[in-house]
């Protein structure tokens, strides 16, 4: 009984992480213009002093677009941006930010990195967004 | 004496065979000594080399994990950007570490935590110009104290035990000198624009300390707070001396400035890289940023001194030796990012005592460090001006006609993307947008519709920055890194006072400027804020720099190492430096093309040793075995072939750093970034 006990447990979290690990590309419209909008006036609020007005970054603070922004999430998912934003910015008041907040400033940096809007929301749970890869380049 | 060495060879393999160890040290002829690591770059001549060759070609590729130190507990959040090369001394390293810039010493051969400080300025803090973790702490030693000097991000030096981390009571108060103090101008201590992430210079019992401010593309007032150098006694913590970089009238440098009054009405030039000292000269050697405004000078004519000068001060005293103005009246945030490198070079039959400064415009500037005269001509050479209005313009710049620069410099049609016709045929109309030429074309005027600004490379973080280079003294070459990436530089009319008064200022055309202050000090009024920038997407329009289907628009290498041979002014070699992104690797426009490698734009430092040149990787990929992280590579520094190399799980973000304990060398490397928080990497060979 315990054994079996162990097994379906052991089974249910197999399960669970192939559930996970079905995931999607940033490239497939996974936000709203709408929603990329209310990011892009939380970054002019909390990012663009060391971000840059153009997301180029400075000495500082990294780019948020662009090759490097790209090579360095490259294989990341979408839940760990946004739980970096959430945790760690803006520098001087980190956790200011509510996970709602974070999940469009996010919006806002996709689209900034050329991916697509979509119909739906970027949801702000972070099963959802785990399941969200960002790639450096469109997927075929 | 025959004897004693017979019996040392005889008794060697008995005791290798003893210890059942096969370490590197049990093949050489004996235990070889501890080593130390005194300084943030080695020595107080930043040479950033150790002459130890345990790790080698041979085996570079087997070195493996000693110990780990993460950081994240040691302030409120963890930290991404570790900048830190930490100190050796005794068996014990030192560092900062956190995002509330902690210190703390930990066993050199474990890793363990020793004892740890840390400061909570409340508001101070958050308003630093320059926070998390800096660059890390110095040492000092009358061979019978020792202590551990570090500036917070508060702006305030404080002086540690180095055995118990606790404050030394008789330096200053309590073991803190407050830097908002005594510096010839009034700063408020909350707010006041000015912190340091560098470590002090210390040289003989003087600790100088610079200091560092915002970026200025749109600087909120010209009257910013200026960054004055002073050295403290690392006794008492008095202030023995201070320097003006910006002269006052009746100082030395007053009359470069072209406009009455300007010198006293502007801030800024600060010395914010780290410096380099010659103990036997008593000189310290300042590298001084620009004065307010880093793209724009309206208010700053002339040649403006000391702007963009190597200042060789008597570090008992302060007063001037000499000076060498690298970039007059510069308008690319060129700054000076780091220390000059102390060298001793034969020259024409005869050695010179040198000094070889790395930049971000990627000149190494080789000068005469008991004059400040140049080693090989730098010739004052005509150069453009630009448009913008009320803008003063110098006629010439200093040209270096040895050593050859070492990155791209200016942007031209050649240096245009050319994986294949169309991408270069595609990157030529993107161009027609902007203003291109040489490096020293001037940033212009942004125009809705029209000129998008000036391309330019070396960009504003260079070339090379922070990190600085590493030099070897037995064969008097410098090894430096260097990224080949393109800024924007356009110019737009401001007409809102409550952000900048400025009338100028960088920026995109239709969009408000974007206010710079520090963090943490009240926010503008809302009628000041500015629109929120568009989106970038990719063509240069939001103001960036443009990308070609996503693809940088200059040709590779995007990151480099340069060894350059002092002895003739020429370059050695150069390599790529870091695998090909995997964007570009991966692109479909690329499809089919055998691409060599590309290197990877980054600030990163070198470490030079015996036989090898060590340096991490900037930014992530997918690693040979499949691993997401980054490669710490060696080449053997004689010809820069790669020898080696090991995986990180994250980029390399501190400069690595070396050392001999116990019969094994470690190599130790701070890292971080994307979603991966800092962490100290030390590694060292199997022991079987």
């Amino acid at each position: 009984m315990k054994r079996l006990f162990v097994m379906s447990a052991a089974f249910a979290v197999f399960a669970l992480t192939a559930a996970a690990q079905e995931t999607r590309s940033a490239w497939s419209g996974v936000y709203t213009a709408a929603q990329a909008e209310r990011g892009k006036v939380l970054f002019t609020e909390n990012c663009a002093r060391c971000h840059g007005d153009n997301l180029a970054g400075i000495e500082m603070a990294p780019a948020l677009s662009g090759s490097s922004f790209l090579s360095n999430w490259n294989g990341e998912n979408v839940a760990n941006l946004v739980d970096r934003i959430r945790t760690t910015m803006p520098a001087d008041d980190p956790g200011k930010l509510s996970r709602v907040s974070a999940t469009d400033l996010t919006a806002f940096i996709l689209a900034s990195n050329a991916m697509p809007a979509g119909e739906f929301e970027l949801a702000r749970d972070q099963p959802l967004q785990a399941a969200i890869r960002i790639d450096a380049l469109k997927p075929n | 004496m025959r004897d004693l060495s017979r019996r040392m060879v005889l008794s060697f393999p008995f005791v290798a065979a003893l210890l059942g160890r096969t370490s590197a040290f049990a093949q050489g002829a004996a235990k070889p000594a501890d080593t130390e690591w005194r300084y943030y770059a080695g020595t107080a001549a930043s040479n950033r080399y150790a002459p130890l060759e345990q790790i080698n070609a041979k085996n570079f590729n087997d070195l493996e994990l000693a110990w780990r130190f993460k950081p994240d507990m040691l302030g409120p959040r963890p930290e991404y950007v570790y900048e830190t090369t930490p100190l050796l001394i005794k068996g014990k390293l030192y560092t900062t570490a956190g995002s509330r810039r902690a210190v703390v010493s930990l066993d050199a051969a474990s890793g363990e935590m020793i004892w740890m400080h840390s400061l909570d300025e409340g508001e101070r803090g958050r308003n630093a110009p320059r926070q998390y973790s800096g660059h890390g702490v110095s040492y000092w030693t009358d061979g019978n104290e020792a202590r551990i000097l570090y500036v917070t991000p508060g702006y305030q030096l404080v002086a540690l035990d180095a055995t118990t981390g606790i404050p030394v009571q008789d330096f200053g108060v309590n073991g803190v000198v407050d830097l908002k103090k005594d510096d010839d101008q009034e700063i408020d201590l909350v707010t006041g624009e000015v912190g340091l992430h560098s470590t002090p210079m210390i040289i003989k019992d003087v600790a100088v300390v610079g200091a560092a401010h915002l970026s200025g593309g749109a600087p909120r007032t010209r009257k910013n707070v200026n960054g004055y150098v002073r050295g403290f006694d690392v006794r008492t913590g008095k202030r023995k001396w201070i320097f003006h970089t910006i002269p006052r009238k009746g100082e030395f440098g007053y009359d470069s400035w072209a406009v009455p009054g300007q010198a006293e009405a502007t801030g800024n030039a600060g010395v914010w890289a780290q410096m380099s000292a010659d103990p036997e000269l008593g000189l310290v050697y300042l590298p001084v940023e620009l004065p307010t405004g880093d793209y724009n000078g309206q208010y700053r004519a002339g040649n403006a001194l000391f702007g963009e000068s190597i200042v060789a001060v008597d570090a008992e005293t302060g007063q001037r030796k000499w000076h060498y103005q690298l970039v007059h009246h510069g308008l690319w945030d060129n700054d000076i990012p780091c220390a000059s490198i102390l060298c001793d070079i034969p020259v024409n039959g005869k050695t010179v005592k040198a000094l070889a400064q790395p930049t971000k415009q990627s000149f190494l500037y080789v000068l005469n460090r008991e004059t400040g005269e140049p080693v090989w001509p730098i010739r004052e050479t005509k150069v453009p001006k630009g448009n913008v209005p009320g803008e003063w313009y110098a006629p010439t710049q200093p040209v270096p006609s040895k050593p050859p620069a070492y990155d791209r410099q200016g942007v031209s049609i050649d240096d245009l993307i050319d994986f294949t016709p169309a991408l270069r045929a595609e990157a030529e109309k993107l161009v027609k947008n902007y203003t291109i030429g040489g490096m020293w074309t001037p940033p212009t005027l942004a125009v809705a519709g029209g000129n998008r600004g000036t391309l330019h490379a070396p960009s504003s973080t260079g070339g090379t920055n922070w990190p600085g280079g590493a030099y070897d003294p037995d064969t008097h070459i410098v090894y430096v890194f260097s990224q080949s990436i393109v800024s924007n530089y356009g110019v737009i009319k401001n007409s809102n006072t409550d952000v900048s008064d400025f009338d100028y200022v960088s920026g995109v055309p239709g969009q408000a400027v974007q206010p710079t202050r520090p963090m943490g000090a009240p926010r503008p009024a809302p009628a000041a804020r500015a629109a929120a920038p568009a989106a970038g997407g990719g063509d240069g329009e939001g103001g960036g720099a443009p990308t070609v289907q996503g693809l940088p628009l200059l040709k590779p290498p995007y990151g480099r190492i340069t060894a350059i041979d002092l002895t003739k002014g020429e370059h050695a070699w150069q390599i790529a430096h870091g695998e090909t992104p995997d964007n570009i690797k991966n692109h479909p426009a690329l499809k089919g093309l055998k691409i060599p490698r590309t290197g990877r734009p980054g600030l990163l430092g070198p470490l030079c040793t015996k036989s090898l040149v060590i340096c991490g990787e900037a930014g992530f990929a997918i690693t040979p075995t499949g691993a997401r992280g980054a490669m710490l590579r060696a080449y053997d520094k004689a010809t820069g072939e790669e020898k080696g190399a090991v995986y990180m799980p994250a980029p390399q973000t501190g400069s690595p750093m070396t050392y001999m304990l116990g019969g094994e060398q470690y190599l130790v490397v701070a890292t971080g970034g994307g979603s991966t928080s800092a962490e100290l990497l030390a590694y060292r060979l199997p022991r079987s």
